[in-house]
């Protein structure tokens, strides 16, 4: 590089082109060869069009920036890198991973400083995603709260369930076919709280969601995190300490289905269960309602076996005491039988003797009976006779007196009858039919009629004397 | 109408009924009135299986609250 003379300012100096070609032959020169590097992926940047990928790699400490600088991985060999990258570790080269590179420096006048990353040493980050899923537990364990969701006691049937997943998944549509169309009509409620499941996004994703379900907590007895699908990719989030966290401080169980067979990630480790596939997850659910189901039939075959049983027992009782019953009774109904026997043939024995003697009393007064009447008859008949010659003497008596009075009577009533006065020679002076007793009765010139013994006159009234 | 007991106390209210039974603690006076009430347990516990009554309108009024 040689330095020019510039005549107005006087001073030597270089073109900018001159300097950033010194500076390229210096790097080169200096770095000769690719280098092992460790940094992290701060942006992927990968640009899947060209193919070309240009993370942005740093180092940091306690969130600082130290260093931070460009890459670039050509089109060309990116997908050797990611595809071994993926194969070692189950995750895509992506956003946040610590890597080991092997790269080159260069410098470029128009483009500046950069690295060209030429290779990626999968294992190293296996084994920092592993020093991160460790260090996860340690820090759950060391705030004792790795336990937390294990030791939570659900309901005995997870019936509202709420589910973080993504509604196009096979898992989802597996999960839920299971648990829909259940040959026992158990009834599931379930709701849906869709969520990104793998990847640097998935972190964020799943932990907003659960803070979403928290407030609706009461409406839930479990939240599942089912995926399935993507094969044992794009786990390495759910070692993530604050995912891990989330699941482990949730108030409800949380069962986890994210369907991969190699070691648990850490969310699973805390969650109150791992299924490992949603399929199984819809099966475990399925067995609490079994187990319910289970306790309540054996419940209810015991009552009816048991309550049987007492019923029986309590029929034979009866049935003994029946038994005593019927025995002391028969027992009591003979002596009192024979003693009834005994009693009736004294009776008998007994009544007949009353009869008898009844008879022969009764006999007495028949006897007593038809002879008075016949006495009495014949007394009776006696005073009857007296009495009636008593009358006929006193009728006779009577009539005697009556006849004697009778004929002096008639010689009264003889003496008495006018004709026999008017025989002594009286007569009877009537006057208009009356017979003339007073002459005051009568007046001169008066017809009077005369009454004699035989035959009579009429006179006329010359003079009255009066009295 | 009163209101139904919680299951996970219905089930539980059963099994003690069973287990009083079992002990044969009781006498068939008890036992008619146990077994009545162990079947009204049974029912809710059956129920349970069958039914839900959640509503995804309540649920999102909780949450965007």
């Amino acid at each position: 590089m040689s330095e020019k003379i510039n005549k107005e300012s006087s001073k030597k100096h270089f073109s900018l082109l001159e300097l950033t070609k010194s500076i390229e032959s210096v790097i080169k020169k200096t770095y000769t060869r690719s280098y092992w590097v460790k940094a992290e992926i701060a942006k992927l940047n990968y640009y899947p069009k060209s193919g070309h990928c240009y993370p942005d790699l740093v180092e940091k400490e306690n969130g600082v920036v130290l260093a931070q600088i460009r890459a670039t991985i050509w089109a060309g060999q990116f997908n050797e890198i990611n595809n071994k990258f993926l194969s070692v570790t189950k995750e895509p080269l992506s956003d946040g991973m610590t890597v080991l590179i092997r790269t080159s420096v260069s410098y470029h006048p128009v483009y500046g400083l950069g690295l060209h990353i030429n290779d990626i040493e999968p294992s190293f980050t296996l084994g920092e995603m592993a020093k991160e899923k460790l260090v996860s537990i340690e820090k759950l364990q060391l705030n004792g709260i790795f336990n937390n969701n294990k030791q939570l006691k659900p309901d005995l049937l997870m019936q509202r369930i709420a589910v973080i997943s993504v509604e196009t998944s096979k898992g989802y549509h597996d999960f839920t076919k299971i648990i829909n169309e259940n040959d026992w009509g158990y009834e599931f409620f379930h709701m849906l709280f869709p969520a990104l499941l793998q990847g640097e996004g998935a972190i964020s994703s799943i932990t907003e969601q659960l803070n979403q379900i928290k407030k609706a907590q009461k409406y839930f007895d479990v939240v599942l995190i089912i995926r399935g699908g993507g094969g044992d990719v794009g786990l390495s989030s759910y070692d993530n300490y604050k995912l891990a966290k989330a699941v482990a401080l949730f108030p409800l169980p949380i069962i986890t289905g994210i369907g991969h067979a190699t070691n648990e990630t850490v969310v699973e480790l805390v969650a109150y269960k791992n299924k490992i596939t949603p399929t199984d997850v819809g099966y475990y659910l399925i067995q609490r309602f079994h187990n319910f189901s289970a306790r309540i039939q054996n419940a209810q075959n015991t009552l009816v076996n048991k309550s049987k049983q007492i019923t029986n027992n309590e029929k034979l009782n009866l049935k003994n005491i029946g038994v005593v019953l019927k025995n002391g009774s028969d027992a009591l109904i003979y002596n009192n039988r024979l003693k009834f026997t005994s009693t009736a043939h004294s009776f008998n024995r007994v009544s007949v003797s009353f009869i008898q003697s009844q008879k022969l009393s009764f006999a007495s007064l028949t006897s007593a009976l038809s002879y008075k009447p016949k006495l009495l008859i014949s007394q009776q008949e006696k005073q009857v006779q007296q009495l009636e010659k008593q009358l006929l003497t006193s009728v006779k008596t009577n009539m005697q007196s009556s006849n004697t009075r009778i004929s002096s009577l008639s010689d009264k009533l003889r003496l008495l009858n006018p004709q026999n006065i008017l025989k002594r020679g009286y007569s009877i002076t009537s006057h208009k039919g009356t017979m003339v007793l007073n002459t005051n009765e009568l007046k001169v010139d008066d017809i009077v009629e005369t009454q004699t013994y035989k035959g009579s006159f009429t006179s006329k009234v010359q003079s009255v004397n009066k009295k | 109408m009163k209101k139904e007991i919680p299951y996970t106390q219905a089930i539980e209210e059963l099994e003690e009924i069973v287990s009083s039974i079992e002990n044969e603690d009781v006498n068939v006076d008890e036992l008619s009135v146990k077994v009545k009430r162990a079947a009204e347990l049974i029912k809710i516990c059956k129920n349970k299986l069958h039914n839900t009554e959640e509503e995804v309108v309540s649920i999102l009024k909780d949450i965007n609250s």
